[in-house]
């Protein structure tokens, strides 16, 4: 059964790895050459600086600014939206009436596109006609009415808002189906010994479900370095730079600024702390070529 | 030794686990009512102020519309060049997933049931593919599209989205087809079925299922796929709707009625997808993710 088959296999594989090869691995790799240039993007005159750009990367300030706001929003989904769609899953995983509907209304906002739920929330903050301020004018709390995306203070906590509302249902389904691998008895068990809800999740569910965990701060990271719609749709990464992450930094550097030499720069930092999330992914996925 | 209880203690004991049951219960609903409305107000919200003019928005934004304004629909398709996008995501949507169904489950086929040299290399390739951002390669691909005549062209960004789509589709359709009895095919091979025709007599339409999932997953993310989309295309007339809503939002600022319509115009389809769909997609966006297989 071990035979070698390799003119059949290379056979299927061929138009995968072609269209994979041309369109993915080459432009990830030549990033790294641009990478060494000071280059306008358009023109063919490329300039040969070695790793200059990275030099005056790593003390942008600008560019700083964007790491922090990125590593805040994967930090903020880690406290918050993990442990609220472990709280749903709980919840959603019970055998009550209802709950086939409350799980396809959680996950909803992810099959919508992010500029669709970047307009639509641009409204809800909107300072005179959104949703917001007109509610907290009702219920009487006209003193919390605020430009939300316009101000500095608060920008950036309303777009962490709205990508709550979007992701915390994609953490609930994989929560719903690694709460399923786990055997009934041990809850039986757990329920004879007059353990509460509270004390199940705390001493049973967390401990076993550590590798789902693991694997989800991870993608709170790399979701963080991709994310780019609802900020770019949002507010551009304003006001100053208050909303700055580093996909929309990079857009504006090699698109509004034409940088692109210093835009690949930032590719390839991106791309490095990509490589190290999924070597660390891997490794707890314990996934192997192996069958 | 068994504890005993009277009659009225009984009775207590049953009043508090029923008093406990109904407080869970509640607890249960009310959380899950609450979060619900969360999600879905936005988009009802939305939804009721899509059928409204500017007027009535500002003076009565909670009520039901006095008249539906189905002309903001209207206005959104035709004026605000919804149409057209629609159509030209319908295009690129459809051409990319059924590249990407058949050449990921080709690929698929090789990683899950043929040995050669150089399996593993690929199959991280692959792997690593599912994670690394697409922003990444944004400047080398422009580049490239641009060598080949591709920038401002539907095929420029079929391309790309199938590329980048096949990792994860890939993944998928190995993992079930690694679930299929190899008996199969030894049974198909007696049979007198030859090597090439094990995959298109067999091992693809017993696939199907993971296919289909990959299928429907790739038209919500294509469906949806911006970066891309805001850097690759440059005319109005190519624009795919997520690009067009982006432009649209710009020139409409003031027109909430004719914006909320598109933005309804855009969400619908995947939204519908989604219902018929919702147990696939919610399973295929975990799959890459939740299990060691």
């Amino acid at each position: 059964m071990r035979k070698k088959n390799n003119v059949v296999a290379y056979f299927f594989l061929f138009p995968a790895l072609i269209m994979f090869a041309l369109f993915f691995i080459y432009p990830n790799l030549e990033v790294i050459y641009l990478s060494l240039f000071k280059w306008a993007g358009i023109s063919p005159k490329k300039t040969f600086i070695g790793f200059y750009n990275f030099q005056v990367l790593f003390s942008d300030l600008d560019f700083l600014k964007a790491v922090f706001n990125t590593l805040m929003i994967a930090f903020q989904s880690m406290v918050v939206q993990v442990p609220m769609a472990l709280i749903l899953a709980i919840l959603l995983n019970k055998k009550m009436k209802g709950n086939g509907t409350f799980s396809t209304i959680v996950f909803l906002p992810m099959v919508i596109s992010l500029v669709a739920v970047g307009i639509i929330w641009r409204w809800l903050y909107d300072p005179e006609y959104g949703a917001i301020n007109l509610i907290l004018g009702k219920i009487g709390l006209q003193g919390l009415q605020h430009a939300w995306l316009g101000d500095v203070n608060t920008a950036f906590l309303s777009v962490l808002a709205t990508i709550n509302w979007v992701y915390i249902g994609f953490y609930t389904v994989i929560f719903m189906s690694a709460l399923k691998g786990i055997s009934p008895e041990i809850f039986e068990a757990a329920k004879v010994d007059g353990f509460n809800e509270f004390q199940t999740t705390l001493r049973i569910r967390i401990p076993m479900l550590k590798e789902t965990i693991g694997v989800m701060f991870i993608m709170c990271i790399s979701g963080s370095f991709k994310s780019f719609d609802l900020i770019w749709v949002m507010t551009g990464g304003g006001p100053v730079n208050s909303t700055e992450i580093v996909t929309t930094y990079l857009y504006r550097m090699a698109f509004r600024r034409m940088e692109s030499g210093y835009a690949s720069a930032i590719s390839v930092t991106i791309f490095l702390i990509c490589l190290v999330l999924i070597a660390l992914q891997l490794k707890l996925m314990k996934i192997t070529a192996q069958e | 030794m068994s504890i005993c209880f009277n009659r009225k203690e009984k009775r207590q004991l049953n009043d508090y686990f029923l008093w406990k049951r109904k407080r869970n219960t509640f607890f249960h609903y009310s959380f899950l009512s609450f979060y619900a409305i969360i999600i879905i107000f936005p988009i009802f919200w939305v939804l009721v102020n899509s059928l409204k003019d500017n007027q009535e928005i500002f003076q009565n934004p909670w009520a039901l519309p006095n008249i539906y304004r189905w002309s903001n629909y209207i206005k959104a398709w035709y004026e605000g060049n919804i149409g057209s996008a629609f159509f030209n995501s319908v295009i690129v949507t459809i051409i990319s997933v059924v590249i990407v169904g058949l050449v990921a489950s080709m690929a698929a086929y090789s990683l899950s049931r043929l040995q050669f040299a150089g399996k593993k290399t690929i199959f991280y390739l692959f792997l690593g593919g599912m994670y690394v951002a697409p922003v990444t390669s944004l400047i080398p691909l422009l580049k490239l599209l641009r060598n080949l005549n591709l920038v401002n062209t539907h095929w420029g960004l079929i391309f790309p989205y199938v590329a980048f789509a096949l990792p994860l589709s890939i993944f998928i359709i190995r993992s079930y087809m690694l679930g299929i009895p190899k008996t199969v095919e030894e049974a198909a091979i007696v049979d007198g079925v030859a090597p090439f025709q094990l995959f298109w007599k067999i091992m693809f339409p017993l696939s199907l299922p993971s296919v289909y999932t990959v299928v429907i997953l790739q038209i919500v993310y294509i469906w949806n796929e911006f970066l891309f989309a805001l850097v690759f295309l440059r005319t109005s007339n190519k624009f795919t709707l997520p690009r067009a809503l982006q432009v649209f939002q710009g020139s409409f600022i003031t027109e909430f009625g004719p914006l909320n319509a598109a933005v309804l115009l855009a969400a619908i389809p995947t939204i519908i997808i989604y219902i018929i769909f919702s147990e696939r997609i919610r399973n295929g966006m975990a799959i890459g993710f939740s299990s060691n297989e």
